[in-house]
């Protein structure tokens, strides 16, 4: 008898959706996917799932049951859990807007216009192209590609960080303040919003001129101004041109952190360059920058040992000061070796400050320092701070002055090497 | 023209970049040739833009190059491609575009069908082509209230435009008549037409 998912209830939109529908936005169609895309990818990976597999997007809540055979199931990465034939399972809301309920295997619904996931719009795809109503079956598939994860997988979609955006690109379309608004006001997430666009409450970016209603190209993320100067953030099924132009756009790393807000949430915006945008997405390709596990605070602690204790005599009971704890660490690694580290703490003044920034001998003046300063500082600017400080050794002055940072105030000594006071604005775009 | 010519692309978020669209180029031909462009995932033409998608994590490398050879090639076969839509002319919107441009309905529908039209870009709905080739007496703002639905195969005009619904919808086009045996869009196929197609009206009593 084939596993199947049958509907006991709902209580809001349950559709099916998936990674998306690449490939079609030249004919209209939008690029779809699951509106957290992250936390689809974490309840399929708990589970053995690959990370885009077709799976339940629960607005609202619902219960579901499981028929012909047991089916393993995982909650927005929560650890699998069996649901025997007969056996039901209650959904209500969670933390994030929507919830993503996974089977091991994926949900047997075919493949149209090459995605899976549902676009009510068009009544494309997922199942019969429409939301889940009570009575409906879904057959579970066999698209395995690995085994499932007892511990689930955690994810924290950090719902008081900003939301980084890069300027434009039509700021030319915008008064010359429009800008300034986004990056330093207030918005909050509007009731009226679907998977089409967020709204958002808050100052009005006003266009500058007469509208042209010419039709311009949109993507996911698009920050659109309107007439009425409210502020809609393009989601998964956006269409894919519009007349209203765009201001900036949220970056791929934050659009499911965005659209994971309920109505009511606070949203602040950050800018940040595109080289930046990319370096949160977490995996780019070559030398790799990202915060570090806390498995990996041995490693890092090993390395500063390395490079501060052995290589430059500074007493051990200085390097480690009891601070790490409450610090935000960065590694670099190249080909899963750490080469570098470094830590974000916010000082007792409460100033964001730039710490321990060790690259292994050997491997310096390749950029890896800078990698790492670029994360800290993407990091503290999320966090809301106008700048970032740091206390540089008189050696590297030169090289954070590479980076735009600026001396103040005399030299002194700091474990016996003297060190200069640098700090750079952050809030410049 | 080099491919030095062509400005940069200015970031459209991470993901993609925008070019202001090369003038003379053929809408189709650029965008059959950045759709095969290695790391490419989607590519949007319009009037005056050109915008391509891609993984933030991998940029493709090239595009600009492949854009300026695309904007040099000038059409392309596909261009030939004709499509005729028979219509019938009782929209709901017929007499109110008639009395704005100054025409009995009949010399409207008359109007509409004797043009030549080609899609000059696809949006705003899965499978929705904006044709140009309007008689300037059939332009007009769109309405200023839009109705809440307008149904699929509803042959309307706004602005320099016609074009065909390919789903039920709000719309704020001029409704002026129904299209027959002809659907924009199946969740089949996809969209109908294709960007840089000719399309003719035939008018059916």
């Amino acid at each position: 008898m084939t596993a199947r998912l049958s509907v006991v209830s709902v209580a809001g939109p349950v559709l099916v959706q998936d990674a998306g529908r690449p490939g079609r936005m030249h004919e209209g169609i939008p690029p779809g996917g699951a509106l957290v895309p992250e936390l689809l990818a974490a309840a399929n990976r708990a589970l053995g799932n690959a990370p885009g597999e077709a799976a339940l997007e629960i607005a609202g809540g619902c219960r579901l049951a499981a028929e012909g055979e047991a089916l393993l199931l995982s909650l927005d990465g929560a650890p699998p859990q069996p649901l025997a034939p007969g056996g039901a399972r209650e959904i209500g809301p969670g933390p994030a807007l929507v919830r993503y309920l996974a089977v091991r295997g994926g949900l047997d619904v075919p493949e149209a216009l090459g995605g899976r996931g549902t676009l009510l719009v068009a009544a494309l795809g997922g199942f019969e192209g429409r939301a889940l109503r009570r009575g409906d079956r879904i057959a579970v598939a066999g698209r395995t590609m690995g085994e499932p994860r007892a511990q689930g997988v955690a994810l924290d979609l950090e719902p008081e960080a900003a939301i980084r955006v890069v300027p434009g690109p039509d700021l030319e379309r915008f008064e010359a303040d429009a800008l300034e608004r986004l990056l330093s006001a207030d918005f909050r997430v509007s009731p009226i919003g679907d998977r089409v666009g967020t709204r958002l409450e808050g100052p009005p970016l006003v266009l500058r001129g007469p509208e042209r209603g010419a039709s311009l190209p949109m993507v996911r993320g698009a920050i659109q101004g309107t007439t009425g100067g409210a502020a809609i953030v393009l989601g998964p099924d956006h269409p894919t041109t519009g007349g209203y132009p765009v201001l900036a756009t949220v970056i791929r790393a934050d659009q499911g952190r965005l659209a994971a807000r309920r109505p009511g949430s606070r949203v602040r915006f950050c800018g940040v360059s595109v080289e930046e945008a990319r370096a949160a997405l977490g995996d780019p390709p070559g030398a790799l920058v990202r915060r570090a596990t806390d498995g990996e605070l041995a490693r890092c602690l090993a390395l500063r040992h390395e490079v501060f204790v052995v290589g430059q005599g500074v007493p051990a009971a200085l390097e480690v000061d009891g601070l790490d704890p409450v610090c935000t660490h960065f590694v670099a690694l190249s080909d899963g070796s750490l080469v570098g580290t470094a830590r974000l703490r916010v000082t007792e003044e409460g100033h964001a400050k730039a710490e321990r920034v060790a690259v292994r001998a050997g491997l310096r003046g390749q950029g890896i320092g800078a990698a790492l300063m670029r994360a800290i500082e993407a990091e503290a600017r999320r966090r809301g701070f106008a700048e970032l400080r740091l206390h540089a050794q008189a050696l590297v002055v030169p090289f954070y002055q590479g980076l735009g940072y600026a001396a103040e105030g005399p030299p002194f000594e700091e474990a016996g090497i003297p060190h200069r006071a640098m700090r750079r604005a952050l809030r410049s775009v | 023209m080099s491919a030095s010519a062509l400005p940069d692309p200015t970031p459209f978020g991470d993901g993609a970049w925008r070019w202001p669209r090369p003038p003379q180029a053929d809408a189709a031909t650029l965008l059959a040739a950045l759709r095969a462009h290695p790391g490419v995932r989607d590519v949007v033409v319009t009037e005056a833009h050109v915008c391509v998608s891609f993984d933030p994590a991998r940029p493709p490398s090239g595009v600009a190059e492949r854009l300026a050879e695309a904007a040099r090639a000038g059409g392309s076969e596909h261009a030939l491609r004709e499509v005729v839509i028979r219509v019938r002319y009782d929209g709901p919107d017929l007499e109110s575009v008639a009395a704005s441009a100054g025409l009995p309905p009949e010399e409207v529908a008359g109007r509409h069908a004797a043009a030549s039209y080609r899609v000059a870009l696809m949006g705003f709905l899965p499978g929705f082509a904006y044709l140009r080739g309007l008689d300037p007496r059939l332009e007009l703002p769109r309405r200023s209230v839009p109705r809440p639905r307008v149904a699929a195969g509803a042959v309307a005009v706004a602005g320099p435009y016609s074009g065909v619904y390919p789903l039920d919808s709000p719309g704020g086009w001029h409704w002026i008549g129904s299209a027959l045996d002809f659907r924009a869009f199946s969740p089949q196929a996809g969209a109908t037409l294709r960007l840089g197609d000719r399309v003719r009206f035939e008018r059916v009593e």
